[in-house]
């Protein structure tokens, strides 16, 4: 049996909704619904992520959009490692024949209400590094990212021509939030926030929700756009914390996850990095971006600034990433966005920003300790 | 040595949350645990030892030699509460024993050149009642 992604939706990304949460993950998941050729009521399961209680349960959403009976629910309070975590894990349900179309949601009002760093002291590990002034995620990145930087020599060049390679995105892309044109000089007179980032290496934090239906390809009608299936993935959690927002068990601050969970992806996928097409890959800031395009292969230690500076992140290079503007320019959508844009790209519905017939995308979520990456492939 | 300390530019409502939030032991003593099967030091309070799984413990002082392992300096004003500190650096440093912390910089200390493996000292600071809190100053002694 095959998984597939049979269905996108996304709403609005916007500074201030001005709705609930609830009615932007409704609207998200009937738009996902709706483009895979399903009635509500063939839906039978439904998963989503959040990070500290920041989103609707799915049952609420469930309940809202008339579903039927269910077989699978799952709610995760696991954060940005979760987008293609979540996807991979209803494809194993389909797999395995718990249900047949498993919608996948993230919904959040990240910019007019609860920003992340905001949150409440949860404890654990957290306590020491709100004690320390670690006061937000910038700030406990940009450890990482000047770890990165010492031990591998890149520079703030480097971060910044991951910044403006997704911005040359995000200027044809309607739905992305940051489209004013930037060029590595502008990027290098903005003043930094936390040392080694400036405001354009963090992801633009706003409200909106996006959605995904995994179904039974058996089940989805040959109507349906290309078909995209959910070829292999991983999920992995390296030196975790007490909490999410903690690095004090992680030894290696110069190295994401990617790094590590590669080699099962690349095995379980059967391929190889040269075997991708295009790659879109979780970018909540530049650092974290870099130490993805290296962890998974697609270019040495250290030169993933020089692989952007050539080119080969654009829509004419060798590996097209992030066609969306990515986190850094579309929307901090947890990464949920940036699943919807491979698919849209597989399934060849991305207008100006469409890459030349990809047929394979490698999709991942999260940085630093715990991640996940799923491998698509658009069927013939 | 001198260090003029970091916490007492921050108000009772930033300080208070925050002892209130950390182990007794570390606030009262700078203690950690060492985990008495595998001799490893944790900084967090764990129920067990997250390198070999057990479950017995002693307190023990933590080491204040380390060296630098990463830092961040913040112009940024990501709260309000914190901008009478505004720009501070907090640092990364492992101890001799092998603890990994997050501290602040002492305002005392340069912000313009850090290194990897520089050495540091962590200096309790007094912040009222018996209690304290660790910053980083520059040593020149290797630890």
């Amino acid at each position: 049996m095959t998984a597939v992604i049979s269905g996108y939706g996304m709403t609005e990304m916007s500074h201030n909704s001005g709705r609930t949460v609830l009615d932007q993950a409704a609207e998200a998941c009937q738009q996902a619904i709706d483009n895979a050729g399903l009635q509500a009521t063939e839906v039978d399961g439904m998963s989503s992520f959040s990070l500290y209680h920041d989103s609707v349960p799915c049952s609420a959403v469930a309940a809202t959009l008339g579903l039927g009976d269910l077989n699978y629910l799952m709610d995760a309070d696991i954060g940005g490692q979760a987008a293609a975590h979540m996807v991979l894990t209803a494809a194993a349900i389909v797999q395995a024949g718990v249900a047949d179309h498993v919608v996948v949601f993230r919904a959040l009002n990240g910019r007019s209400g609860v920003r992340i760093g905001r949150e409440p002291d949860t404890g654990g590990s957290t306590a020491f590094r709100y004690a320390a002034g670690l006061l937000s995620y910038p700030q406990v990145i940009a450890t990482w990212a000047q770890r990165y930087m010492i031990e591998t020599g890149a520079d703030e060049q480097d971060l910044g021509a991951a910044v403006v390679a997704q911005r040359q995105y995000a200027m044809r892309n309607p739905r992305a939030v940051r489209r004013k044109p930037l060029n590595l000089e502008d990027y290098l007179s903005q003043p930094f926030i936390t040392t080694p980032f400036r405001a354009a290496d963090c992801a633009i934090e706003i409200d909106g929700a996006a959605a995904l239906v995994v179904s039974n390809r058996a089940k989805v009608s040959s109507s349906t756009r290309p078909m995209v299936a959910v070829r292999a993935g991983v999920w992995l959690s390296h030196q975790a914390d007490l909490d999410l927002g903690g690095s004090y068990l992680a030894t290696d601050y110069s190295r994401s996850f990617a790094s590590h969970a590669a080699p099962t992806l690349w095995e379980r996928a059967g391929m190889a990095p040269s075997d991708i097409d295009i790659a879109e890959l979780y970018d909540c800031f530049s650092g974290l971006l870099l130490m993805n395009l290296e962890g998974f292969g697609f270019c040495g230690r250290g030169e993933a600034g020089a692989f952007i500076r050539s080119g080969e992140t654009g829509l004419r290079g060798s590996l097209p990433t992030n066609t969306h503007g990515g986190l850094l320019s579309e929307g901090y959508l947890h990464g949920m966005n940036t699943v919807v844009e491979a698919v849209r790209q597989l399934q060849q519905r991305a207008g100006d920003l469409q890459v030349d017939e990809p047929t394979t995308a490698l999709v991942c979520s999260g940085g630093r300790v715990a991640g996940s990456a799923v491998v698509l492939e658009r069927l013939s | 040595m001198t260090c003029s300390g970091f916490y007492s530019r921050l108000g009772r409502e930033v300080i208070d949350p925050m002892l209130k939030a950390l182990p007794d032991s570390y606030i009262q003593g700078f203690v950690a645990d060492r985990c008495t099967t595998c001799d490893r030091v944790r900084l967090l309070p764990m129920p067990r030892c997250p390198h070999c799984g057990h479950s017995g413990y002693v307190p023990v002082a933590i080491d204040p030699s380390a060296r630098l392992y990463s830092w961040t300096t913040t112009p940024h004003r990501f709260h309000a509460a914190w901008a009478d500190v505004a720009p501070y650096t907090v640092l990364t440093v492992d101890n001799t024993q092998g603890i990994r912390l997050h501290v602040p910089l002492c305002l005392d200390g340069t912000t313009s050149a850090l290194n990897d493996g520089d050495p540091m000292l962590l200096i309790r600071e007094d912040v009222g009642a018996g209690l304290s809190l660790p910053v980083a100053h520059p040593s020149t002694a290797a630890p």
